[in-house]
C-alpha cells in the first residue's frame, strides 16, 4: 500500500485514524506500507514509531536540478523544429553534457541559473511539477516560444509568493519598453 | 499620475524586497533579458529571439500563459519553414503569401519581418524586385508601396543592413521599369528607397532622382504616354502622383527641374491638361503653390487674423514652365474661375 504526498492534507486533517490504521497494519501477514511524507509539515504522524525503514531523501541541489533538467530539456529540444536562435545555446545552461569543469565552476561560484531554480523549487516535488509543466506547453507549442523562457516562466508561476508572477504578467508592456 | 514605463524599475526593486530568494528571482529575470527589470545583461543576441522581452509582432509572455496561439496568429514554424524552403530553391509558398498580403495587420508578414534576417541581403534585394514585377503587372498604374505590406516589410528590412552603393544602380534599374506603367509607383520607389530611409548611400537620392528625370523623358514622350500611367481618383494616394513626380515630397521645397528637364516637361504638361484636365490641373496648382499656407488677408495688412489659404509661388512657376508659364495659367484657368 502506497500513501503519497500524506503531508499535502494540511493541518487540519485529522490524522489519527490513519495512523491508527497503519499501526493495525502492521501486524498484518503480507501487507507492508510505503508512507512518503515531509515530516516538517503536514499531518503530526510519528512516522519513527509507525515505518521500520526510513528513508531521507536527499534535498534539491543545483547538480540534480541540472542533470534532471537538462535530461529533459535535451529531449525537448531533440523535437523536430527550426531553432530561430542565432546563438543556439541555453542561457540556462541546460544544453550541456555533464562536464566536471562546468560543475566545478558551478559549485565554487553558486551563482548560476541551476543554483536560482533550485532556491525557488526547494523541493524534488516542485521539480517534478515544473518538468510536467514545461512538457504540457511545450507539446503545445513545439519551437513557437523560446524554451529557456518557458521553464523561468514556469519556475516563477510556481512559487508560492504569487507577487512575483503577478508583476510581470501586469507590467512585461512597461518592462520592455525603452 | 505617472506612466507604467517610468515607474516599472522602481516598482520591480520594491517587489523583490519583500520577496523570499529575491537573488534567485533576480537571476532567472535576467536571462530573461527584460529591459527594465534586469540587473545584468546576458546577450542573447536581439534578432531571431523569441523570448519574453520580446517587443516584435509576437507576445511570447501571453503565448506561453495561454499555452497556445491566440485566434489568428501565424505560426512561427510555419513562416521559419517558409523562408528556409525559399533560401533554398525559391520555392515554397512564401513569395504568395507574402504577395497576397493585403492588409497592414496581416500576421504573416509581421512575423515574417521579423524572422527576415535568415535570409542574405542580395536575396532580399532579388525578392524586392519580384514583388516590384508582381505588384506592377497585377496593379497597373494604380501600383503603390502603401497597399503592399510585404513591399514595406522588405523595405524596412533592407535599410537596415549595410547601405550599398551599388543601389543607385539598382534602383534606377527599378524606377525604369515602373515609368511606363505606374508614376505613382515611381514616385514611391524614388520617396522610400531613395529617401531618408532608404537604401542608398549619402547622396543617392540625388543620382537617382536625376537619372529618373532622364528616364521619364524618354519614356513620356507624349500626354498619352504620361496619362496611361496614372490614375484619375479622389484617394489621395493616386490623386497627385505628378505633383510627387515634379516636386518629390523629401525635397519639396528645392524644385530640381532643369533647363532640359523644362524644354519637354512643361509643353508636356500643358498638353496632358486639355485631355485629362481634372487630374493634371489638380495637379498642376499643387506643383506651384503651397496649400494650406497661414497667412493674413490681406497680406499686406498686419492686422488681420492668420487663415489657411492657397499661395503661389511664382519662383516655382518659373523653374517648371519658365516660357511656358502663360499657357500653363491658361491650362489651370477654368471658364468661370479665377487663375489660381
Amino acid at each position: 500500500m502506497f500513501i503519497e504526498d500524506a503531508d499535502r492534507a494540511g493541518n487540519r486533517f485529522e490524522s489519527r485514524h490513519l495512523e491508527r490504521l497503519l499501526t493495525t497494519l502492521r501486524e498484518v501477514n503480507r501487507v507492508s506500507f510505503v508512507l512518503s511524507i515531509d515530516g516538517t509539515r503536514g499531518p503530526q504522524f510519528d512516522y519513527r514509531k509507525l515505518c521500520d525503514v526510513i528513508e531521507i531523501i536527499p534535498k534539491l541541489d543545483p547538480e540534480l536540478v541540472v542533470r534532471v533538467l537538462g535530461a529533459a530539456y535535451r529531449h525537448w529540444m531533440a523535437e523536430e523544429f527550426i531553432d530561430p536562435r542565432p546563438k543556439r545555446e541555453s542561457p540556462l545552461h541546460l544544453d550541456q553534457e555533464p562536464n566536471r569543469l562546468i560543475e566545478y565552476y558551478r559549485r565554487t561560484t553558486r551563482d548560476s541559473p541551476a543554483h536560482a531554480i533550485t532556491a525557488l523549487l526547494q523541493s524534488p516535488r516542485r521539480l517534478k511539477h515544473l518538468i510536467r509543466r514545461v512538457d504540457r506547453v511545450w507539446r503545445n507549442l513545439v519551437g513557437e516560444v523560446d524554451l529557456d523562457d518557458l521553464i523561468i516562466i514556469s519556475t516563477l508561476r510556481d512559487l508560492d509568493d504569487r507577487g512575483v508572477f503577478e508583476f510581470l504578467a501586469e507590467n512585461i508592456d512597461a518592462a520592455r519598453r525603452d | 499620475m505617472k506612466d507604467k514605463t517610468e515607474t516599472v524599475a522602481a516598482d520591480w526593486k520594491a517587489l523583490l524586497k519583500k520577496t523570499p530568494n529575491a537573488d534567485a528571482v533576480q537571476r532567472l529575470v535576467d536571462v530573461l533579458g527584460v529591459q527594465k527589470l534586469t540587473g545584468r545583461v546576458i546577450g542573447r543576441g536581439a534578432e531571431g529571439f523569441r523570448g519574453v522581452a520580446n517587443d516584435g509582432p509576437t507576445d511570447y509572455l501571453r503565448r506561453m500563459l495561454a499555452e497556445q496561439l491566440a485566434p489568428g496568429e501565424v505560426r512561427d514554424q510555419q513562416v521559419l519553414r517558409d523562408i528556409e524552403r525559399w533560401n533554398r530553391d525559391r520555392g515554397g509558398l512564401m513569395f504568395e503569401r507574402l504577395f497576397d498580403a493585403a492588409d497592414k495587420t496581416e500576421r504573416y508578414v509581421s512575423v515574417w519581418e521579423y524572422f527576415a534576417t535568415r535570409i542574405e541581403t542580395e536575396d532580399l534585394y532579388g525578392l524586392a524586385e519580384r514583388l516590384f514585377h508582381e505588384t506592377l503587372h497585377a496593379d497597373g498604374a494604380s501600383a503603390n508601396m502603401q497597399d503592399q505590406p510585404a513591399l514595406l516589410a522588405v523595405w524596412r528590412r533592407l535599410n537596415r543592413r549595410r547601405l550599398r552603393r551599388e543601389s543607385v544602380d539598382w534602383l534606377n534599374e527599378q524606377i525604369s521599369l515602373a515609368l511606363p506603367i505606374s508614376l505613382r509607383f515611381a514616385d514611391d520607389l524614388l520617396y522610400y528607397w531613395a529617401g531618408q530611409h532608404g537604401v542608398v548611400l549619402d547622396d543617392g537620392w540625388s543620382a537617382v532622382r536625376r537619372a529618373m528625370l532622364d528616364q521619364a523623358r524618354r519614356v513620356y514622350s507624349t500626354p498619352d504616354d504620361l496619362l496611361r500611367t496614372v490614375v484619375d481618383t479622389d484617394s489621395e494616394r493616386q490623386a497627385y502622383a505628378l505633383l510627387h513626380f515634379v516636386r518629390p515630397p523629401a525635397r519639396r521645397e528645392q524644385v530640381d527641374i532643369e533647363p532640359q528637364d523644362r524644354a519637354w516637361l512643361a509643353p508636356l504638361l500643358i498638353e496632358a491638361a486639355k485631355q485629362k484636365s481634372r487630374f493634371v490641373v489638380r495637379n498642376l496648382i499643387a506643383m506651384v503653390g503651397d496649400h494650406d499656407v497661414w497667412a493674413g488677408l490681406p497680406e499686406n495688412n498686419p492686422e488681420t487674423l492668420l487663415e489657411r489659404i492657397y499661395r503661389l509661388r511664382p519662383e516655382h512657376v518659373e523653374i517648371i514652365f519658365g516660357d511656358y508659364k502663360e499657357h500653363d495659367v491658361a491650362a489651370v484657368y477654368q471658364p468661370g474661375e479665377s487663375p489660381a
